[in-house]
C-alpha cells in the first residue's frame, strides 16, 4: 500500500510527464477501440442484414435441399412443422417460405429475380422487408408481388404495374403468371434491392406448382448468441423427421467467407495500427523511466533495493497504462458512439460496398466488449514491457552511476567534427539542431522511430491494398471485360438484345486500325435462364468467335474439363461452381432461355461441352459462354450483328483516352455507339479500388493522430530533458523565435531520419513480401467472391500513391514539435537553469 | 558614475501560499570597473538580486538602472535584447551549451549581435588564449575539466564586453586551487579591460579578492565593506 502511494506521489509530482505518457496511451487506445469497432460494425451489418432482411437466423429444409436445391425436395405443410418449430426453446418467430427463381418482364425489359412466397402475417416476425417498403403497400393476398427499388427501376415498375414471371415450376414444365406490383422496398443493399421479390405464399405455391409445400421454414432465435445451441435443440426435436436444420452461417457461407475475409484483412490492418501504437506508447514510457536516472540513484543511495525500483516503476507504469487505457476509452467509446449514431457514410461507394453481402452505404460501427479486453491486455503489457527493461538496467547501476545519469548521458554526446562557420543565423541554429540529433542517438532513434513505424506501416498497408486491386484489374480485365469494349449506347446498363451492332466486321476493321489496340473480339450478350429438370438460375450468356476471341481474353486457359467454345458448334461451357450449383456434369444438357429481340421469350436445350473455373464465384456462376452464331440464332438477332466489340490494348492505361476519341469520332457516333474503358466497365473494381483509399484514409488518421502524439510526447520529452540548457540560451540573449527555430529545426531532421528508416524498412517488407507474396490461402473461400482475386496477394508500392500522405506525415512529424517549441520559447530562464 | 543603480527593490516568491520576501527594498549603487561581491548565508538574497540586475527577472516594487537603461517593466523582447547587449553571465554549474566546442560557446553571444563569422571566430580565440585554454578551441564541454569549463564561461561572458560581468557563485564547483586561479583570471580581465563584475558567493577566497564586499542578510543589505 505504502508503494502504491509513492507511486500515485509520484505521478502526481511529475504531472507533464504523467500528462504526456497519458495522452500517449489514451490516443492510441482510442484510435484501436475507433478501428476495430468500425470493422466489426461492417461485419455485424453484413450478418444482421442478411439475416435480418431475407434469410432469417435458421431455415429447415427437407434433407438434401440445401445441396441440391431442387424443389421437389420440399416440406409438406401437413406435418405442421411451423408450429412445432415455434415451440423450441429459444426460437422467437417462424416462417414458411416456397423460394425460387424467376424471369421477370415487361415490355421489352427483363430480369431474373429471387422469389420468396411468404406467409405474410408471419413473414414480419422473422425478417424486416415490409418496414423497409418505400412506395405502395405490403403484400396481402392473390397474384401481388413486392420488388426492390433497383429491380423496379431496371423493369421500369411501379405499384399499380403488372410484371410476368416466367418460371420453371417444381413438376419441371415452365410456368408463368402476371403480378401486380404493389409495393416497392428499399434495404440500401444492391443484392436485395436489385435480385429479390416476395409474393404471398399461395401465389407462389400456384405459380411453382407447389401446393401443399413449402420449400423451408425460416425462423428467427431470441438471442442471437445462442444461435448454434438452438439449431441444435430444433434438430434434436425433428430428429425423427427427415429434415435438414441450419443456422445462418451454414446457409451463407459466401457471408461466413466474407466476414472472415474482412477479418483477416482487419487483423492485418490492427495488427499494423497495434505496433504504431505501441510503439507510441514504448518511446513516451522509455524516455520518461531514461529520464529518471538520477532519482532512482538517490533512491537507492538512501538504500531502497534495486529491486524495490523495478516494482515501482511498474507499478507506475501500470496505473499510468490503466489510467490512460480509461482515458482512451472514454475517447474511442466517444467518438464511436458518435458514429454508431450517425453512421460512416460510404454510399458514393455503394457498387463496391454491394461486393460484400448485406451491406448498405452507412456503415455503424459496433463496439464488442471482448475487444476492449484484448486491447487493454496488449496496452499494459506493451507499456509494462517498455518500461521493464529501463528499470532493470536502472536497478543495476551503483546509485553514484544512477546518480550521475545525466551526465552518463552527457558523455554520450557524439563528437562533432564540422564547426558553426556560417554567417547566417538559419543555419547556424540548424547546425545546433543537427548537433543535438547526434549528441544523444538513444533519444533521437526512439523519437524517429515514431515516424518511422508510422511511415512503414503506412506503406506495407497501402502496398498489400495496391497488390490487391492490380491483380483485381489484371485478372477482370483479362478474363472477360478486354480494355475497351464498344456497344450501342444504354447496353451497359440493359443488355437488350434490341441494342446492337448492326455491322460488326467494318467496325471491328477500323477499330483495329487504332495503334493502340492490339486485337477485337465481337460478342452478343443476352441474360437468361439457366435450367435442368429441378433448378434454374440467372445467367449472363456471351456469344463469342472463339479464335478471335482467345486474342482478347485467356478464358481458354482456365478450363477444367471438355472444351473450349468452337467455331461454328452447338454447346455451352459453363463455370464449375454453377455446375455445382445445378448437380450439371460435362455431356449434361441445359435448358437456356433468353428474352428475344422484340420480346418473346425462347429457349434451346445446349450441351455442355466444358467446365472452366477462375477462382473467383462471382464470375464462375454468372457466365456461361457458346457459339456466337448459336447466341445471334437464341436472341433472335441477325448474321453479322453483334452486341459488343471487345478490345485488348497495348497499355492498359490507354484504355480511358483511346474511349474518349472513339466517344467523339463518327465512326460510332453516327452508328449510336460508345466506347467504354475497362475502368466504366468494371464499376465493382474502381469502386472498391477507391473504396478502399476512403478507408485507407481512415486507418492514415488513426496512425497519423498516433504519430503525431507519439513525435509530440517524446519532443517534449527532450526539451524537458534539456530545459537547463534552454534557460542559459535564453539568459545569454537568445530570442524565443529562435529557440522554436532550433527545436523546429530538430524536428525535421529527426522526421528526415524517420522518413528514411520508415522508408528502408517498409520499403525492404513491401519487396520482400513482393516476391514470396501473402498466403491468404486459409481464406480462399471468402476471396473467390471478389472479381478477379486468388489466394496469394504480391503487394506493389506504386509512388504516386504514397508520396503524398508520406508528405503530410514528415509535415506532420515536424509541425508536432511547435507545441514543445512555444514551450520551450516561453521557458523562465532563471527557473529553467534552476530546477531543469 | 553607476553602471547599476537598484532603488528599493522587493521581491517577494509565494511557495503554497506561503509568502517568502527574497529582496526587501534593496538599494545598491554599482560603479563602472567595480570588483564587487555579494555575501551572505543561503536565502539571503543574492541570486535573486543578481537575477534582477541581470533582468533574468523581475521586481514586485522599486527600480533598477543598467548601464543608464532603466529595466524594470520592460518586455521580455527588451529584457532579451538587454542581456544579449549589456550583460555577461557566468553560472554555478558552468551551464555550456552541450553541442557547441569550447570555441562555438564563446562565439556564440557574438553569433547572436550578428558578428560576422571571420571576426567573431578571431576574437573568441584571442579570449581564450586570454583565459588560458589554447589549444582547447575545439573540445566539446563534456571533454575539459570543470575549471576548464568555468574559463570557457567567462570567456563567454566578457567576449561582447558588456557593460557587467553577474557571476553566481562561479567558484562554488571548483576546488580551491582551480577557484582561485578563475578568480585571478577575472580580477585581471577587470584590471586590464575596466571590466565590471558582480558575484554572489559564500567562498572567503572570492571576498579576499573583491574591493566591494556587499552583506546581504534575510533579503535586506546589511552592511558594505569597501578594501583597498
Amino acid at each position: 500500500m505504502a508503494w502504491l502511494r509513492l507511486a500515485f506521489g509520484n505521478l502526481r509530482v511529475n504531472r507533464r510527464r504523467t500528462a504526456i505518457t497519458l495522452l500517449s496511451v489514451a490516443v492510441g487506445v482510442g484510435g484501436l477501440v475507433f478501428l476495430w469497432a468500425f470493422i466489426d460494425g461492417i461485419n455485424a451489418q453484413m450478418i444482421n442484414n442478411m439475416t435480418g432482411y431475407v434469410t432469417g437466423d435458421l431455415k429447415v429444409h427437407q434433407r438434401g435441399f440445401h445441396d441440391d436445391r431442387e424443389m421437389n425436395i420440399a416440406l409438406a405443410e401437413r406435418w405442421n412443422l411451423t408450429e412445432e418449430v415455434s415451440a423450441v426453446a429459444g426460437v422467437a418467430a417462424t416462417t414458411p417460405r416456397v423460394t425460387g427463381h424467376a424471369l421477370a418482364s415487361r415490355e421489352d425489359q427483363s430480369r431474373a429475380l429471387q422469389v420468396m412466397g411468404v406467409d405474410s402475417a408471419t413473414e414480419s416476425r422473422v425478417t424486416r422487408l415490409d418496414r423497409s417498403i418505400v412506395r405502395g403497400r405490403y403484400l396481402e393476398r392473390g397474384n401481388e408481388i413486392l420488388v426492390g427499388v433497383d429491380a423496379a427501376g431496371a423493369l421500369d415498375v411501379s405499384p399499380g404495374d403488372e410484371l410476368v414471371l416466367v418460371v420453371q415450376a417444381s413438376d419441371g414444365s415452365i410456368g408463368a403468371d402476371r403480378f401486380e406490383v404493389v409495393g416497392v422496398f428499399e434495404t440500401g443493399i444492391k443484392r436485395i434491392d436489385g435480385f429479390v421479390a416476395q409474393m404471398p405464399l399461395a401465389a407462389a405455391q400456384s405459380l411453382y406448382a407447389f401446393q401443399g409445400r413449402f420449400t423451408e421454414i425460416a425462423a428467427r432465435v431470441q438471442d442471437a448468441d445462442r444461435l448454434d445451441e438452438v439449431v441444435g435443440t430444433v434438430g434434436n426435436q425433428l430428429r425423427d423427421r427427415n429434415v435438414e436444420v441450419l443456422g445462418w452461417p451454414a446457409l451463407m457461407p459466401s457471408l461466413v467467407q466474407m466476414v472472415a475475409f474482412h477479418d483477416a484483412v482487419a487483423y492485418i490492418v490492427i495488427f499494423v495500427v497495434f505496433v504504431v501504437v505501441a510503439a507510441g506508447i514504448v518511446n513516451t514510457i522509455l524516455m520518461s523511466v531514461l529520464e529518471r536516472g538520477r532519482e532512482f540513484g538517490v533512491m537507492m543511495a538512501l538504500g531502497t533495493p534495486s529491486s524495490r525500483i523495478v516494482w515501482l516503476v511498474l507499478l507506475e507504469t501500470t496505473v499510468l497504462a490503466g489510467l490512460g487505457y480509461l482515458l482512451g476509452l472514454v475517447l474511442g467509446l466517444s467518438v464511436t458512439g458518435y458514429f454508431s449514431s450517425n453512421g460512416l457514410d460510404f454510399s458514393a461507394y455503394i457498387k463496391a460496398m454491394d461486393t460484400m453481402p448485406g451491406l448498405s452505404g452507412i456503415v455503424y460501427p459496433t463496439i464488442e466488449a471482448q475487444r476492449l479486453v484484448v486491447i487493454g491486455i496488449v496496452v499494459v503489457s506493451v507499456a509494462l514491457l517498455a518500461a521493464a527493461l529501463p528499470a532493470w538496467n536502472a536497478g543495476r547501476n551503483s546509485p553514484l552511476e544512477a546518480m550521475g545519469a545525466r551526465r552518463t548521458m552527457i558523455n554520450r554526446i557524439r563528437r562533432i567534427h564540422w564547426q558553426v562557420t556560417s554567417d547566417h543565423r538559419l543555419l547556424i541554429f540548424a547546425q545546433m539542431a543537427l548537433r543535438s540529433v547526434f549528441r544523444n542517438p538513444r533519444r533521437s532513434m526512439i523519437t524517429a522511430s515514431a515516424t518511422a513505424f508510422g511511415l512503414a506501416a503506412y506503406l506495407f498497408l497501402y502496398a498489400f491494398a495496391d497488390g490487391f486491386f492490380e491483380q483485381m484489374i489484371q485478372n477482370s480485365t483479362q478474363q472477360l471485360s478486354g480494355h475497351v469494349q464498344v456497344m450501342a449506347k444504354g447496353h451497359d446498363v440493359d443488355l437488350s438484345p434490341d441494342l446492337r451492332i448492326a455491322d460488326n466486321r467494318t467496325l471491328q476493321q477500323r477499330l483495329q486500325e487504332h495503334p493502340e489496340v492490339e486485337a477485337a473480339a465481337p460478342r452478343v450478350l443476352l441474360r437468361a435462364m439457366v435450367a435442368n429438370p429441378g433448378k434454374s438460375l440467372p445467367v449472363e450468356l456471351v456469344g463469342i468467335a472463339p479464335e478471335q476471341e482467345r486474342a482478347v481474353t485467356e478464358l481458354s486457359g482456365y478450363m477444367q474439363q471438355g472444351t473450349y467454345v468452337q467455331s461454328g458448334e452447338t454447346g455451352i461451357v459453363i463455370g464449375q461452381k454453377l455446375a455445382e450449383e445445378l448437380g450439371a456434369r460435362l455431356g449434361d444438357k441445359l435448358v437456356i432461355t433468353v428474352q428475344q429481340a422484340g420480346g418473346d421469350l425462347a429457349s434451346s436445350a445446349q450441351a455442355i461441352r466444358g467446365i472452366y473455373r477462375t477462382g473467383s464465384d462471382l464470375f464462375d456462376t454468372e457466365y456461361v459462354f457458346t457459339d456466337i452464331n448459336a447466341a445471334r440464332r437464341l436472341g433472335g438477332l441477325l448474321k453479322g450483328e453483334v452486341s459488343r466489340i471487345v478490345l485488348r490494348l497495348s497499355d492498359r492505361a490507354k484504355s480511358a483516352g483511346l474511349a474518349r476519341i472513339l466517344n467523339q469520332s463518327p465512326l460510332l457516333t453516327n452508328d449510336g455507339l460508345v466506347a467504354q474503358g475497362w475502368e466504366s466497365l468494371l464499376p465493382v473494381v474502381v469502386q472498391m479500388v477507391e473504396m478502399s483509399q476512403v478507408d485507407f484514409y481512415l486507418i492514415l488518421s488513426v496512425v497519423f493522430v498516433v504519430v503525431a502524439i507519439g513525435v509530440m510526447n517524446t519532443m517534449v520529452m527532450s526539451v524537458m530533458e534539456r530545459t537547463p540548457e534552454l534557460g542559459v540560451m535564453l539568459a545569454l540573449g537568445t530570442r524565443g523565435s529562435q529557440l522554436q527555430l532550433t527545436i523546429l529545426f530538430e524536428a525535421f531532421f529527426l522526421a528526415i531520419l524517420g522518413m528514411l528508416v520508415g522508408t528502408v524498412v517498409g520499403g525492404l517488407l513491401v519487396v520482400w513480401l513482393g516476391t514470396t507474396g501473402i498466403d491468404l490461402s486459409s481464406i480462399s473461400g471468402a476471396l473467390e467472391a471478389i472479381p478477379g482475386i486468388t489466394d496469394r496477394i504480391y503487394p506493389v508500392l506504386i509512388f504516386d500513391h504514397v508520396w503524398l500522405p508520406s508528405l503530410l506525415l514528415f509535415l506532420c512529424s515536424v509541425l508536432v514539435a511547435l507545441y514543445p517549441a512555444w514551450r520551450a520559447s516561453r521557458l523562465d530562464p532563471v527557473e529553467a537553469i534552476r530546477h531543469g | 558614475m553607476s553602471i547599476v543603480n537598484v532603488e528599493k527593490v522587493s521581491r517577494i516568491y509565494r511557495q503554497d501560499s506561503i509568502a517568502v520576501k527574497a529582496l526587501d527594498e534593496v538599494s545598491v549603487a554599482i560603479e563602472a570597473g567595480e570588483f564587487t561581491t555579494l555575501v551572505g548565508p543561503s536565502g539571503s538574497g543574492k541570486t535573486t538580486l543578481l537575477n534582477q540586475i541581470g533582468a533574468l527577472d523581475e521586481p514586485d516594487s522599486g527600480r533598477i538602472q543598467v548601464a543608464g537603461e532603466e529595466i524594470t517593466g520592460l518586455s521580455r523582447k527588451k529584457r532579451t535584447l538587454l542581456r544579449l547587449w549589456k550583460v555577461g553571465f557566468v553560472f554555478q554549474e558552468y551551464n555550456l551549451i552541450g553541442v557547441l566546442s569550447a570555441q562555438e560557446n564563446v562565439e556564440y553571444v557574438l553569433m547572436l549581435r550578428g558578428v560576422p563569422f571571420r571576426e567573431r571566430r578571431a576574437e573568441a580565440r584571442r579570449i581564450l588564449v586570454e583565459v588560458g585554454l589554447q589549444g582547447l578551441e575545439r573540445r566539446l564541454p563534456h571533454e575539459l575539466s570543470g575549471g576548464q569549463q568555468q574559463r570557457v564561461a567567462v570567456a563567454r561572458a566578457i567576449v561582447s564586453k558588456p557593460a557587467i560581468v553577474l557571476a553566481d557563485e562561479p567558484t562554488a564547483n571548483l576546488d580551491s586551487t582551480t577557484g582561485a586561479a578563475l578568480l585571478d583570471l577575472m580580477r585581471k580581465l577587470n584590471a586590464e579591460h575596466g571590466i565590471t563584475f558582480v558575484f554572489s558567493t559564500h567562498d572567503p577566497m572570492v571576498m579576499e579578492r573583491a574591493r566591494r564586499v556587499i552583506h546581504l542578510r534575510d533579503g535586506r543589505v546589511e552592511r558594505e565593506e569597501i578594501r583597498s
